[in-house]
């Protein structure tokens, strides 16, 4: 009955989790490219395998070669703070069906509410009305453009003052401003193919091409030795001897050259590292070299699928000639075979199933807390594991994809700490088997991964971005900045077992069981060392990596500094332990106090913006760090006032 | 007398000292981790961590603290009586032991780094050669005798000697080899020259003090210099700037001088050629993927090629280059254009300390950590399981 009842249980955690995990999935997942299902009345614009098709087009941004579904996902997180949008018809687009519609349809996309503006302040700076509308909501560009030119303004002034010096509705405007300028350019990608001058209406296709032809765009760049010197520079009114409609079409292409580059350099120009948008392969064919044949087959493709646009079909198999040319291409230069696992990579949710794991778990722990039952403790645990294979899958993943050790910026530190915290809580349960480390394995583990998640959506850059020089270098990133991080983890974890001493003591939890705390005691003084011995290692590797890059091993840098803080620290709680200083309720306090440590150095130092160790910055962390604070600070303040309380209670002889 | 040196040694060896000397030691990392928001580097590692004691301000309470440099010494002393001579010697212990030798041999080859290294750059031209470095933060005055056609012979007076000078004081400096003495009556270790008719102005021109940079390496220094010929004939009075680009003329008798300041100089054993630098971007970004050097090293008589490049600098009789950054010039795109490359040249005896302290350091932590959990393991009873999984705490 027992076994029958476990059963019973295991397949309700699992369906439970399974639902969060799609629940958390649907709320979205970088992997938002999934067709969505779209209301009557709208018509379906994309067929599902096109989406897809997109989703694993490769495309150069930000120093590398990624699917088409990341960078459309990223972009349309920095515009929307999120990774879906609703198209004006109430469908939700994912993020490759918007991108596509910009492409392809900018005229609706311009419709689309996809610019989240925080504060209606913002608004009012350009003189836009917002009535009817929250103060914090969503415009679309259609709404926005009158107000162009003003926030351009602006943010032009906004981009003189110093960053710490600008207000919120100032640094809104700049965000708005780039966002407003990041989806001129993705919707004006293929202006190109639009009004290309007939043999009629300009001399020099008449000239070159015959009087009656009205050329597509790529047969234009084609031919763009032979017409390239009718074509001035300035549109229609530039210097004279230009041909005003070349001229004017050629314009129009060239200012919409800051789109996706989608072109990959020609076969045999392997020295070319740069990909091109198709705006600059205009360009570049009137201006200094012909379009190679890749580059006039891919442009080809484009046009075709822009002619294409409201037939599905033949949309479809324009779409198709297009990912064949470029997926040629980047095969050849090495440069394709990590785009279908990135795809799946996003598409599979591994965190979004790591934080349902970690949540259902923390829910049966504390079911089996209330209930006393020990197969919800160990459905607890196993969904814990799943949490953190689900979360060892992604780490793993990302390091196959980017060719890089585990932690190379500070998402990912996130990410490592989370899963090490995870870990060591989980095997501390193994010895200790006092519920406590289950507990904590499960909050670390969503609380992480929360923060992961609240941190890519505040910075919506890539999570997998090109490196600066200096850390282009696999061994002392996988040595220094893994064993860091390790360190990072093992503080934090020994601070939140002495949370539960603290807090324990303080309200009474199991009084009568001095075992318990005992175990915690031991539970933190063992992570203290644990993580002593990677601060160590890591601090000093850190030094070494410095040396060899720098030629000092020390320069007193705020990050290292932040190291060495965390390294004293932990130094002093074990010898302060040793020597007979301070017994378990001082571990306790000490330990909390060294997750401060721990988390200023990970973080804090980075809000001075000074030091080398420039790739760590980030803004707009102030406040959640002060709130970390304040709740440590209370924790400790808790601690004070019992240790003050006990030492007032008289002495009970018996 | 004997009580007395036991009691100071047990001092000197005390676990209290040591959590003390750590905890200074942690209050001031935190305090010049925050100054470094408002003052450079240079001014806060001059102040907080290579001093013997520092005044700390708290708005405007000052708060006299010792410095990191004291502190290091305190603490070295500690290890080497209370975790290296005092400590029991047994198997429990080995791990600490060996954490403690790896710390102390950390310290002393700080110790060799501060008081004999030379730290400093050398940037030079495609196609050109270099053969010595300057520092970034140190001065030097030097005085130059222009004797014909042969070489100039130079005599340095180090900043040390002069970078600290008060208001009001003066430093002098004699040379048997030299027809004067050359007394330094202002330092300003940023300034700039500029029109004056102040008293104190040489032929209307004034040293301005400028507000400290918080780049040091961007500071230009200035002095008020006064030559004082030793035959009592008319004392010279003049300044020098590190921006100037030529140096003070001076005439003593019917021997021509110049007098320069500039930044500390060494010469290598070697000579450096650039022949290429390289920047390479990542694609369609402004963002460096790596910068690189090819050099060819002259010396006694011999050449070899090399190439320096980010995390892999050249090492050559006892100094260090790294590459350090470069110079654009400004038709850095066209085929023939020649960059600089800027190598931070370091010449530390102690260059490999760190590494052997770091194997040392985590052997004993392994050592120590390792035995403890064992013995932990052994020692707690196997948990009754029926008892107590499940329960709340």
């Amino acid at each position: 009955m027992k076994r029958l009842g476990w059963i019973a249980l295991a397949l309700a955690a699992l369906v439970a989790g399974a639902a969060l995990a799609f629940v958390a999935a649907r709320s979205g997942p970088p992997d938002a490219d999934r067709p969505a299902s779209l209301p009557p009345g709208r018509g379906a614009r994309w067929a599902p395998e096109t989406v897809d098709l997109f989703a694993r087009l490769p495309v150069q941004e930000g120093g590398r070669v990624k699917p088409f579904s990341t960078y459309a996902s990223f972009t349309l997180l920095a515009l929307n703070g999120k990774r879906s949008a609703t198209a004006p018809e109430g469908a939700k687009l994912s993020a490759t069906e918007w991108a596509m519609d910009c492409l392809f349809f900018p005229e609706e996309a311009a419709k689309t509410e996809c610019f989240l503006v925080q504060d209606a302040q913002v608004l009012d700076a350009a003189g836009l009305a917002h009535e009817g509308k929250n103060r914090r909501d969503r415009y679309s560009y259609e709404s926005l453009a009158p107000g162009r030119m003003r926030f351009f303004e602006i943010a032009s002034r906004v981009q003189d003052i110093e960053p710490s010096k600008r207000d919120a509705v100032q640094s809104q405007i700049l965000h708005l401003a780039q966002n407003l300028m990041r989806f001129e350019q993705l919707a004006g990608s293929l202006r190109f193919a639009q009004g290309t001058p007939t043999g009629a209406a300009s001399r020099a296709v008449a000239m070159t091409m015959g009087a009656d032809v009205a050329p597509a765009a790529w047969e234009l760049v084609d031919r763009a030795p032979d017409l390239r010197m009718f074509v001035a520079t300035g549109g229609p009114h530039g210097p004279a001897g230009g041909d005003p409609a070349l001229s004017a079409w050629f314009d129009g292409a060239t200012r919409g050259s800051g789109g996706p580059a989608l072109v990959p350099p020609p076969d045999g120009a392997e020295a070319l590292a740069e990909w091109s948008s198709p705006g600059e392969v205009v360009s570049s064919a009137f201006t200094e070299r012909p379009a190679a044949e890749s580059e006039v087959a891919a442009l080809r493709s484009i046009c075709a699928m822009a002619a294409a646009r409201g037939d599905r079909d033949a949309f479809a198999g324009a779409a198709r000639a297009f990912r064949d040319t470029v997926v040629r291409a980047a095969e050849s230069r090495g440069e394709y075979a990590k785009i279908p696992l990135e795809v799946s990579y996003y598409r599979a949710g591994w965190l979004h199933w790591a934080q349902a794991g970690f949540v259902l778990a923390f829910l049966l722990a504390a079911f089996s807390w209330i209930r006393g039952s020990r197969a919800l403790s160990r459905a607890a645990t196993w969904s814990a594991v799943v949490g953190i294979v689900a979360l060892a899958a992604a780490v793993t993943l990302r390091c196959v994809i980017r060719g890089r050790p585990p932690v190379t910026t500070l998402y990912e530190s996130i990410l490592f700490v989370t899963a090490v915290a995870a870990i060591a809580a989980l095997v501390a349960e193994r010895f200790h088997r006092n519920g406590i480390g289950l507990a904590l394995a499960t909050a670390s583990g969503a609380a992480g991964l929360f923060v992961a998640n609240r941190y890519e959506t505040h910075e919506a850059v890539d999570t997998m971005p090109s490196l600066v020089a200096v850390l282009d270098t696999n061994f002392w990133l996988a040595s220094h900045v893994t064993t860091i991080t390790i360190g990072y983890g093992a503080g934090l974890l020994a601070g939140l077992v002495s949370h539960v001493w603290i807090l324990g003591k303080a309200f009474g939890l199991r009084r009568r069981d001095p075992g318990f705390y005992r175990s915690l005691t031991s539970m933190t003084y063992a992570m203290q060392a644990f993580g002593l011995l990677f601060a160590v290692v890591g601090t000093v590797l850190g030094g070494i990596w410095a040396n060899e890059s720098w030629g000092r091993f020390w320069g007193w840098d705020p990050k290292e500094n932040g190291a060495l803080a965390i390294v004293l620290w932990q130094t002093i709680l074990l010898h302060a332990r040793l020597g007979g200083y301070v017994r378990d309720f001082g571990l306790a306090m000490m330990s909390v106090f060294g997750a401060v440590v721990v988390a200023s150095s990970w973080w804090g130092v980075n809000l001075l913006g000074v030091g080398l160790h420039s790739y760590g910055f980030t803004s707009g962390i102030l406040s959640l760090l002060l709130a970390y604070y304040a709740f440590e600070g209370l924790v400790m303040a808790v601690g004070a006032a019992h240790a003050i309380r006990e030492r007032r209670r008289p002495a009970v002889r018996t | 007398m004997r009580n007395v040196l036991s009691r100071a040694f047990a001092f000197a060896a005390s676990m209290g000292l040591a959590i003390t000397v750590l905890s200074l030691l942690l209050l001031l990392t935190v305090l010049g981790t925050l100054e470094q928001a408002s003052s450079s580097l240079f001014e806060v590692q001059r102040r907080y961590f290579e001093s013997l004691f520092v005044v700390h301000h708290v708005g405007p309470v000052p708060l006299p603290l010792p410095g990191v440099y004291l502190l290091l010494v305190v603490l070295a002393v500690n290890l080497l009586a209370g975790g290296i001579l005092r400590i029991r010697k047994d198997a429990s212990t080995w791990g600490i032991l060996l954490t403690h030798a790896g710390i102390l041999l950390m310290l002393g080859g700080s110790a060799v780094e501060y008081s004999m290294s030379q730290k400093g750059h050398a940037t030079v031209l495609e196609g050109s050669t270099v053969s010595e470095f300057r520092s970034y933060y140190e001065w030097e005055i030097a005085i130059a005798e222009r004797s014909g056609e042969g070489p100039v012979r130079e005599h340095v007076i180090p900043g040390a000697r002069f970078a600290s000078l008060r208001p009001g004081a003066t430093a002098a400096f004699s040379s048997d080899a030299l027809p004067f003495d050359l007394v330094v009556t202002e330092f300003l270790p940023n300034c700039e020259p500029r029109e004056s008719a102040e008293p104190g102005a040489i032929d209307g021109v004034a040293l301005v003090r400028l507000r400290r940079e918080m780049e040091a390496e961007r500071e230009e220094a200035g002095a008020r210099v006064t030559i004082v010929p030793k035959d009592g004939s008319a004392r010279i009075e003049g300044l020098v700037w590190a921006r100037q680009g030529f140096p003070m003329p001076a005439t003593v008798g019917d021997r021509r001088f110049g007098i320069d300041l500039s930044r500390r100089r060494w010469t290598l054993p070697f000579s450096i050629r650039l022949d290429d630098f390289r920047q390479d971007l990542h694609p369609g970004t402004g963002m460096a993927k790596a910068f690189e050097s090819d050099v060819t090293k002259f010396q006694a008589g011999t050449t070899q090629q090399a190439r320096i490049s980010m995390n892999a600098p050249l090492r050559q009789s006892g100094y260090t280059l790294y590459q350090s950054g470069f110079i654009e010039p400004a038709d850095g795109s066209s085929p023939g254009a020649r960059w600089w490359s800027t190598f931070s040249v370091v010449r530390n005896p102690a260059d490999r300390v760190p590494l052997w302290s770091c194997l040392v350091i985590t052997a004993g932590l392994v050592l120590h950590f390792t035995r403890k959990l064992v013995r932990h393991l052994r020692a707690s009873k196997p948990p009754d399981a029926s008892a107590d999984e499940g329960r709340a705490p």
